[in-house]
């Protein structure tokens, strides 16, 4: 007896890949597949499938999705971005490396 | 950062989508999700992080998976063009035989609509328009197109559309209330196949089409956030 469920819905594959299973088919995905679809690699070149992730833009496809917010990292009460700390450090750290090198 | 992770290309989990149905028999029907989980705790019914964040079925088990295997596009844009309409079973099988496509158990299958290549091109446009309602959409109400999917053994479905299936979300009256979503309840709560919105396939698929191919070996784990019901995703595809 399944601790979840006493009916599953028609048509359905629960439980099929285990009790407790959150995967899905994507418990399909086995070694031996993984070997299988790396055959399909022949030249080498690769795709990046994802669109720019602050697109579609806005929220005009659909009006309860909101685009991305850079959060940034606040050091001393500043934003450090392109900061004043920030430009500071790089000019520091020029002479230090320098030094290191000629040690 | 803060991201909505449904907002752009994107990973569904089975969080996403459940069902009031009466898996514990007790007559009355209670909102399940893919092999009898809830997504809220038992004991508190609350989430994760208080009133969100899903304690089963979160994104966070698809990345442990790595998500790797073998893509198989099909090119539903060069049969049926740019314009809005549903493609149904009978359809997509035309197409799948025409193009000589076979999707075989765990196949990670990619239908190409452009719709995600329209969305990229107007926000590159000079005077860009809003891409409004175009391209394909499956006909999630066709059981035949159902079944095949249960049948094929695909270990998950992907689109470069909004949604896979015909939904509100992607018209011009976009202020309706939720739209019933057949196809998302078939995969994402009978069958546990998730589902992939808004990547960008045209690129690899015109390749594929000039190479006289289909299949490519795929790389798209989401990101490993616990709970989280949806994932932004940078898919890999390797030719």
């Amino acid at each position: 007896m399944n601790k979840r469920w006493k009916i599953r819905p028609e048509g359905s594959n629960w439980g099929d890949f285990g009790a407790d299973d959150q995967l899905g088919r994507i418990n399909l995905l086995t070694e031996d597949r993984v070997l299988e679809a790396a055959k399909e690699v022949r030249t080498g070149r690769n795709f990046c499938l994802s669109m720019p992730l602050d697109l579609p833009g806005g929220n005009a496809i659909n009006p309860s999705r909101l685009p991305p917010e850079l959060k940034p990292v606040i050091r001393e009460g500043e934003i450090a971005f392109d900061s004043a700390a920030q430009r500071g450090a790089i000019i520091r750290y020029r002479p230090i490396s320098c030094a290191m090198t000629q040690c | 950062m803060l991201i909505h992770s449904q907002y752009s290309t994107q990973w569904d989990s089975f969080a996403h989508i459940g069902a009031m149905f009466d898996a514990d028999g007790d007559g009355t029907a209670e909102h399940v999700y893919y092999n009898g989980f809830k997504v809220v705790s038992d004991d508190t019914g609350e989430g994760l992080y208080g009133k969100v964040g899903a304690v089963n079925h979160g994104i966070q088990h698809m990345a442990e998976s790595c998500l790797q295997g073998r893509g198989v596009m099909i090119d539903l844009r060069t049969h049926c063009g740019d314009e809005r309409r549903m493609v149904g079973y009978d359809e997509l099988m035309a197409i799948i035989r025409k193009d000589d496509v076979e999707v075989s158990t765990g196949d990670l299958v990619c239908l190409h609509t452009g719709f995600a290549d329209r969305i990229v091109a107007a926000a590159t446009a000079p005077d860009p328009e809003p891409v409004g309602a175009v391209c394909t959409v499956l006909d999630g109400g066709d059981r035949k197109l159902l079944n095949r999917i249960s049948e094929s053994g695909l270990a998950a479905l992907i689109s470069d559309n909004v949604a896979v299936e015909q939904s509100s979300s992607v018209a011009h009256e976009m202020t309706e209330p939720g739209p019933v979503l057949p196809l998302h309840e078939h995969c994402l709560f009978k069958i546990g196949v998730p589902l992939d919105e808004l990547w960008h396939l045209s690129k690899l698929a015109a390749w594929l089409r000039e190479n006289r191919r289909s299949r490519f070996f795929l790389t798209a784990p989401p990101l490993r956030m616990p709970g989280a019901v949806g994932s932004p995703a940078t898919p890999v595809a390797t030719v």
